[in-house]
C-alpha cells in the first residue's frame, strides 16, 4: 500500500516517562506504516529541556507559529497533574 | 526546575486550552442525558489566579484605586469595615479577553458546534460585563456570518443558568468559561464523562495555530513498573487522539483528503477496538460491557493496528 503523503511538517514535541514510551509505540505501529510522516522534531523531555535551559520549548512554540499545527506528548512539570 | 512546558507554550502562542472527552458506548456518563462531548474552554489568564489579598485586623475603609499613566484617577470605596475582614483585588485585560474570544469562536467554527459563554454580569456589571461585551462585539464584527453559514450559534447566558442547561443538555457544544469557572467545571465535566485517560486537549491561538495533546500527565506509576521490566496496561487513547487530531488539522489546512481520511479511520479503529470490549484496565473498571478483555498496551495497539489496516485497505 502506498503511504499517505504530507506537504507541511507537523511540529512534534516529545515528552517524558510512560507517555514517551507510548509516543514511540504509537508512531511506529499506528502512523509510520501508513503515513509518509513529516515532522519537525523537538525533544521536550526533561533532560533536554534542562540541557537547553528550556530553549527547546521556546523553539517548539515558535515552530508551531510557523507551521500552524503541533502534537505534544505529556511532559513532567513542577506541578504535574498525574494520571493515576 | 524550569517553568511548565505548557505554560511556556501557552504564553508564546497566547492560546486557549480546549478539553474534550473521547466517548465510547460502554462507558456511560454520570449525567444520563449526555450523548455527545462537551468541550470546555478555560480562559487561562488573570482573575483570582493573579490576585492580591489582604486580611485586616480591625475596622477601616477599603478602597479600590487606579492611577493612570495619563493622570486619570479612579477611586471607589469597597467597604467601610466595622471589624476585621478580608479583601481581594484582581484584574483582567481587554487584550487577553479578546484573544480568548477569538480562540473560542475559531474553535467552535472548526468543530461546527455551538459556542456557549457564561459569566455573572448581572452582579458583576463592569468586570463580567466587560467579558460579555467583548465577546458580543467580536462575534458581531468577525464571526456572525461564518457562524450562520456553518449553521451554529453563539449563546450567552448567566453562569447559573448555563450550569443548569449543561446538565439537561445532550452535549455537543463548546462551553467558554472564565478562569475560575473553567477550573471547576472542567473537573466536573471530565469526571462525569468517565476518565482523564480519555480526555483530549487542544491549545488554540487567536491567530489560528493548534497544539494537540492528551489532557493527562506522564503516568509515572506505570513508568516505574516499565523500568522494572513489567508490562503495563497504559491507556494510549488520548495520546493517539492527539496525533489523529493534529494530522486531521494538517490535512484540512493543506487540503489533503487522504490524510483526513486516515485520521478519521485511526480514531474509528480505536473506538471499534473498545466497542469490541478490548480495553486497558482503567476502562474495564468503568465499562458496562459484560464481555471485556483486559489487555496490555502493546496488545491494545496491535488490535487497533489490525482494524486500521482493514479500514485503510
Amino acid at each position: 500500500m502506498e503511504k499517505i503523503k504530507m506537504t507541511t511538517p507537523l511540529v512534534e514535541m516529545d515528552g517524558d516517562e510512560m507517555t514517551r514510551i507510548l509516543w514511540k509505540d504509537i508512531k511506529e505501529e499506528l502512523i509510520l506504516p501508513f503515513v509518509d510522516l513529516k515532522t519537525e522534531y523537538y525533544d521536550l523531555g526533561l533532560v533536554n529541556r534542562d540541557k537547553t535551559l528550556d530553549q527547546v520549548t521556546i523553539d517548539s512554540a515558535n515552530a508551531t507559529k510557523k507551521y500552524g499545527v503541533a502534537v505534544k506528548c505529556a511532559t513532567i512539570t513542577p506541578n504535574a497533574q498525574r494520571m493515576t | 526546575m524550569c517553568k511548565s512546558t505548557n505554560g511556556t507554550i501557552r504564553d508564546i502562542l497566547d492560546g486557549t486550552v480546549f478539553r474534550a472527552p473521547i466517548i465510547i458506548d460502554s462507558v456511560k456518563p454520570a449525567v444520563k442525558s449526555w450523548k455527545k462531548p462537551i468541550t470546555i474552554a478555560r480562559h487561562a489568564y488573570g482573575d483570582v489566579y493573579k490576585s492580591v489579598e489582604l486580611r485586616t485586623k480591625g475596622a477601616g475603609v477599603a478602597k479600590l484605586v487606579f492611577e493612570g499613566e495619563n493622570g486619570e484617577r479612579q477611586e471607589v470605596v469597597i467597604q467601610e469595615l466595622k471589624g476585621a475582614g478580608v479583601l481581594q483585588g484582581m484584574h483582567n485585560t481587554e487584550k487577553s479577553i479578546s484573544s480568548f474570544a477569538h480562540s473560542c469562536f475559531k474553535y467552535a467554527l472548526s468543530l461546527k458546534q455551538d459556542l456557549w459563554f457564561s459569566t455573572k454580569d448581572t452582579i458583576s456589571k463592569k468586570y463580567d460585563g466587560c467579558f460579555k461585551e467583548i465577546f458580543e462585539n467580536i462575534f458581531n464584527e468577525y464571526y456572525k456570518q461564518e457562524f450562520e453559514k456553518a449553521g451554529i450559534t453563539y449563546f450567552y447566558t448567566l453562569i447559573d443558568d448555563a450550569v443548569a442547561r449543561v446538565v439537561r443538555s445532550q452535549g455537543g457544544f463548546v462551553w467558554a468559561c472564565k478562569n475560575y469557572d473553567g477550573d471547576v467545571m472542567s473537573d466536573m465535566v471530565s469526571t462525569a464523562f468517565g476518565s482523564l485517560s480519555m480526555m483530549t486537549s487542544v491549545l488554540v491561538s487567536p491567530d489560528g495555530n493548534y497544539e494537540y495533546e492528551a489532557a493527562h500527565g506522564t503516568v509515572t506509576r506505570h513508568y516505574y513498573k516499565y523500568l522494572k521490566g513489567e508490562k503495563t496496561g497504559t491507556n494510549p487513547m488520548a495520546t493517539i487522539f492527539a496525533w489523529s487530531g493534529a494530522l486531521r488539522k494538517r490535512g484540512e489546512l493543506d487540503n489533503l483528503p487522504k490524510l483526513i481520511d486516515y485520521a478519521n479511520k485511526l480514531e474509528k479503529a480505536c473506538i471499534d477496538t473498545l466497542d469490541a470490549g478490548i480495553m486497558t484496565k482503567d476502562l474495564i473498571a468503568l465499562s458496562e460491557n459484560k464481555n471485556t478483555k483486559e489487555v496490555y498496551t502493546d496488545e491494545f495497539i496491535a488490535e487497533i493496528k489490525s482494524r486500521l489496516s482493514a479500514l485503510l485497505a
